[in-house]
């Protein structure tokens, strides 16, 4: 008999397209997607940076009166970009209205009596200027053009005041040739790949955090659209037990969520395998740490990790279908259900967003202890985050404590799978949803 | 044997007074009809009988089965089709008759009569969700009937459907249960499929029933020509 309830909660669900889609479909869709993106993304921003020097055209403008900071800029624009023009006695508009038209990448303004300072050995303020199209990783990018010209400019310069005082300029201008780098569980990064691995842990918390938020939707839809499709109470006059009842809609929702882990894991492994070479991709060359953090990213899917992934995701799963259910039951219709759910979701989006921004390390044991309490919500996010800055007791915690909600969620659900207390709490709600004008239409409903 | 026997049931659900202490008796195969208007107590009172709600006071019994302590027992021998009774909507006919056959451990012979009994020829292989009003009140007539329980209690049983699908229902259920001595309580404001139907019917108002009798000896009682008269008067009577 639990095997037929199950069956027709499998067939009621998997018949239904939006389920399976959001359930199954999306978090591989997202996974690639935001992975492909992603690595498109670090890709095209090195073509990018590689298409803007290889074109680079500069306008020099010049106030100088062609004295020697003209002349030594000219020359330093010549080694930069294939295109250089000078003009005199010209201000920002000009150079704003050549930029805008295109016919310029970097606009530079030399101003009257640098090359009178240069002499005296004083600083001469130069605007140099690009164009960006917008603010995406590539228009980053792009900006970069501006400060690879001043900072090549000022080398430049630098390195013709060095050899006029009789020195080496390679030996003045850098005598500590330092590598930078962190440690970071045995690896040596250097520190401006942490950015990318911080972008790379705020894009992974999203997802999760999406396929979790829609196990809690369907399981919740699963037991009150009984309600609004006024099935419920046959199924409560039905000669089945109320725990097998339960079971059949945990049954069902369980196939549907294991198939959506198994659709995260799979989205999981495409998304760090495209941010890993993505990663490899931005490689510098310079140190050669870049390519260790691609390595660092991509080291993530041995099996062992990628299990507990797995585990923690469908104890995640288990855990919100079970108190999904517990809410459907609740709730009169999938709308009602849909608001207890949003009402809920702060404990979902909140966590999930702290572990974003924050390190499990930077707590303190409360805080830590108050992370490892809300895990049941955010248990793939959470083992990531320890394995990675290696808390790997907090690993078998946060799978103890996921299980032990789902368990007391199925065992306080099927506690309260009881029509008498179900109706009461369903006319509670519903008179303090309608007023105490609308009870007698309430008891009219009775 | 006595089918139902109830003494004295109240329900109360916060402040409303949904049922008001009545009693009522209902003998096996018998078709006993509840009266009465929009929250008259009509419906908690099947509920209760069908083991939805429990009585907040009084006593009620199935068969000589408490229906406080004895759920188990006496789901087994019933079926219940509420006033508002649906169907998974991604489930065709077939499969949802077919469902409700196994729950109740019953085979292929039950499962042919709900599809008779349904009547709803090619469409029961369509998924319910594509169903009018009419077909699905007819699939769930024909699912609480099918299982032949001993007692079948049907809330509103042709509500809101059309004269050619209510009369269809009307005499489907009257035949079906002389055929296989299924008792039946069954409520509706509709006076004149009470009197249709029901051998026995129990006029209630208010949680409280305010006549009970043959509609035969409630007309001549009360002077009235169809039962709706006799409601009017009893009603008027009451208040």
């Amino acid at each position: 008999m639990l095997s037929e309830l199950v069956k027709k909660e499998i067939k009621n669900t998997f018949r239904d397209k939006k389920v399976v889609f959001t359930a199954i479909i999306m978090p591989l869709i997202i996974f690639a997607i935001m992975g492909l993106i992603y690595s498109f993304a670090f890709s095209k921003t090195g073509e990018v940076v590689e298409e803007q020097i290889r074109n680079a055209s500069v306008f020099i403008c010049d106030n100088d009166n062609g004295g020697l900071f003209t002349s030594l800029a000219l020359n330093y624009s010549h080694l930069f970009a294939k295109k250089v023009e000078i003009g005199k006695g010209c201000g920002e508009d000009y150079i704003k209205k050549l930029l805008l038209d295109g016919n310029y990448t970097v606009g530079v303004i030399i101003p009257a009596g640098a090359s009178q300072n240069l002499t005296l050995l004083k600083p001469v303020e130069v605007k140099v200027i690009g164009k960006v199209s917008g603010f995406s990783f590539s228009s980053m990018a792009a900006s970069g053009i501006v400060s690879a010209y001043s900072q090549g400019l000022n080398s430049f310069i630098r390195a013709y005041i060095i050899s006029n005082h009789g020195l080496d300029p390679k030996i003045a201008i850098s005598p500590v040739k330092s590598v930078e780098a962190v440690i970071f569980r045995e690896a040596l990064l250097p520190p401006s790949s942490l950015a990318s691995l911080s972008m790379v842990f705020f894009m992974f918390m999203l997802a999760p955090l999406m396929v979790i938020s829609t196990s809690l939707g369907v399981a919740a839809s699963s037991m009150a659209v009984e309600n609004e499709e006024k099935t419920l109470e046959v199924l409560l006059s039905l000669p089945v037990s109320r725990f097998k009842i339960l079971l059949s809609k945990l049954g069902g929702t369980m196939v549907l969520v294991t198939l959506s882990t198994i659709s995260f894991v799979i989205g999981f492994i495409i998304y760090i395998s495209a941010i890993g070479s993505g990663i490899s991709m931005m490689a510098t060359g310079e140190g050669g740490f870049m390519d260790v953090g691609g390595d660092l990213i991509t080291s993530v899917l041995n099996l062992q990790v990628l299990a507990g992934v797995g585990i923690a995701t469908f104890l995640s799963l288990t855990a919100v279908a079970s108190l999904g259910i517990l809410l459907g039951s609740l709730a009169p219709d999938t709308r009602t259900a849909s608001s207890y759910i949003g009402q809920l979701s702060f404990l979902i989006i909140i966590p999930g967003f702290i572990l974003t921004f924050l390190d499990l390390s930077s707590f303190n044991e409360i805080g830590q202890a108050l992370m490892v309490a809300v895990s049941p919500f955010i248990a793939p996010v959470l083992l990531v985050k320890a394995y990675f800055e290696g808390l790997y007791y907090l690993i078998p915690v946060t799978m103890i404590w996921a299980l032990a909600f789902s368990l007391i969620m199925i065992l306080v659900a099927s506690k309260l799978l009881n029509s008498e207390k179900l109706l009461s709490l369903q006319y509670w709600f519903l008179t303090r949803k309608k007023g105490k004008k609308s009870k007698k239409k309430v008891s009219e409903d009775l | 044997m006595l089918a139902i026997q109830v003494s004295e049931l109240c329900k109360v659900f916060g402040e409303v007074i949904a049922v008001d202490g009545i009693s009522f008796e209902v003998e096996e195969g018998e078709i006993f009809g509840l009266v009465g208007p929009n929250g008259a107590g009509k419906s908690t009172t099947l509920r209760i009988l069908a083991t939805i709600l429990k009585p907040t006071s009084g006593h009620v019994e199935i068969f000589g089965m408490d229906v406080v302590k004895e759920t188990n027992s006496i789901r087994k021998i019933i079926s219940y089709l509420p006033e508002e009774a649906g169907a998974y909507k991604y489930l065709t006919g077939y499969e949802y008759l077919k469902l409700m056959s196994k729950v109740y451990g019953h085979g292929e012979d039950v499962l042919e009569d709900g599809i008779r009994l349904a009547g709803l020829g090619e469409a029961l292989h369509r998924y319910v969700g594509t169903y009018s009003k009419g077909m699905k009140r007819r699939l769930q007539v024909a699912r609480a009937l099918m299982v032949r329980p001993k007692l079948a209690i049907l809330d509103e049983p042709t509500s809101g459907l059309d004269v050619a699908h209510s009369v269809y229902l009307r005499k489907v259920i009257k035949e079906y249960v002389k055929t296989y001595g299924i008792t039946v309580i069954l409520s509706s404001h509709n006076m004149l499929e009470v009197e249709f139907l029901s051998e026995r019917v129990a006029l209630i108002n208010k949680g409280r029933i305010i006549a009970e009798g043959t509609p035969k000896d409630l007309m001549k009682e009360y002077e009235a020509r169809n039962l709706e008269e006799v409601f009017v008067k009893v009603v008027g009577h009451a208040e």
